[in-house]
């Protein structure tokens, strides 16, 4: 973090080549979340150099009041959000007590928690992964990719998605449940006799 | 007289530590006695690992390219 924080004083200084060392280290992350988020490769991509032209342009707006990867993924959703809300509205909206109640269906499977890592995490798993979230509502979408996938604190979340923390943790709880209840109906399925 | 929902209710906050001593108790001795609710949280702990490592965060060559392309041709000139 110290680190980070070197390069941003470094590039304010007029080294352009520290600015590109924290590009070097966060556009992968930058690029994994983009993509859940919008879906679409070329968006993404479009997407991507908006964020970090735009944390370029405002590095001297940020504060250290956060990290700096909590203030360049916060960039970036905003970005990915204003994009889907103006290109694709439908995808923003959601109602909380459909997903509410979707997630209240909780299946107990032994198929899917006692399927082998290798197997969970094989080509054909983690594009199963990649299906359930992209299947989620982009709110709780954005929440699991920043939680699990990137692994930043709740409070980190809350800061990124500018929602409350008990509105981080109510999001999370009904995302993961729906990944876990699509994870588990594919297993359920996968060892199902008649797909032997 | 807690059901199984409240307790499910509270796995997801379980899992990131963010219940209190006298609460993790309570979850701790409904899961070791409740199969079904064992599975649910066996189930939560896997997606969120799976999570956590299923998802690739490589960038293809050329879209890195593009990026500090742009980058240069964009951020220099300002």
């Amino acid at each position: 973090m110290e680190e980070d924080f070197e390069f941003v004083r470094a590039t304010l200084d007029g080294d352009f080549s520290a600015f590109e060392r924290l590009v070097d280290k966060y556009h992968g992350k930058i690029y994994r979340h983009l993509r859940k988020m919008v879906s679409d490769a070329s968006v993404a991509e479009d997407l991507l150099q908006d964020t970090f032209l735009s944390a370029y342009r405002g590095l001297q707006g940020f504060n250290r009041a956060s990290s700096f990867s909590t203030w360049l993924f916060r960039i970036a959703t905003n970005a990915a959000l204003m994009y889907l809300r103006r290109e694709r509205p439908e995808t923003v909206e959601y109602d909380d007590r459909i997903m509410s109640e979707l997630a209240d269906v909780l299946t107990p499977s032994p198929e899917f928690v006692s399927t082998p890592l290798e197997i969970l995490l094989s080509m054909e798993g983690k594009a199963k992964i990649e299906q359930a979230i992209e299947q989620l509502p982009v709110i709780y979408r954005s929440v699991v990719i920043l939680r699990d996938v990137e692994g930043f604190s709740l409070e980190e979340v809350a800061t990124i998605v500018g929602a409350s923390i008990p509105a981080v943790k109510s999001r999370l709880h009904r995302a993961r449940n729906i990944v876990r209840e699509s994870l588990t109906s594919y297993y359920i399925e996968k060892r199902s006799p008649r797909s032997l | 007289m807690k059901k199984c929902k409240d307790f499910c209710d509270r796995l997801s906050d379980y899992l990131d530590k963010e219940l209190g001593e006298n609460e993790c108790i309570l979850i701790e001795e409904h899961l070791d006695n409740c199969g079904p609710c064992s599975l649910i949280f066996e189930g939560l702990k896997t997606t969120v690992l799976v999570c956590s490592k299923g998802i690739s965060d490589e960038v293809p060559e050329e879209v890195r390219a593009r990026l500090k392309q742009f980058l240069r041709n964009n951020c220099r000139t300002d």
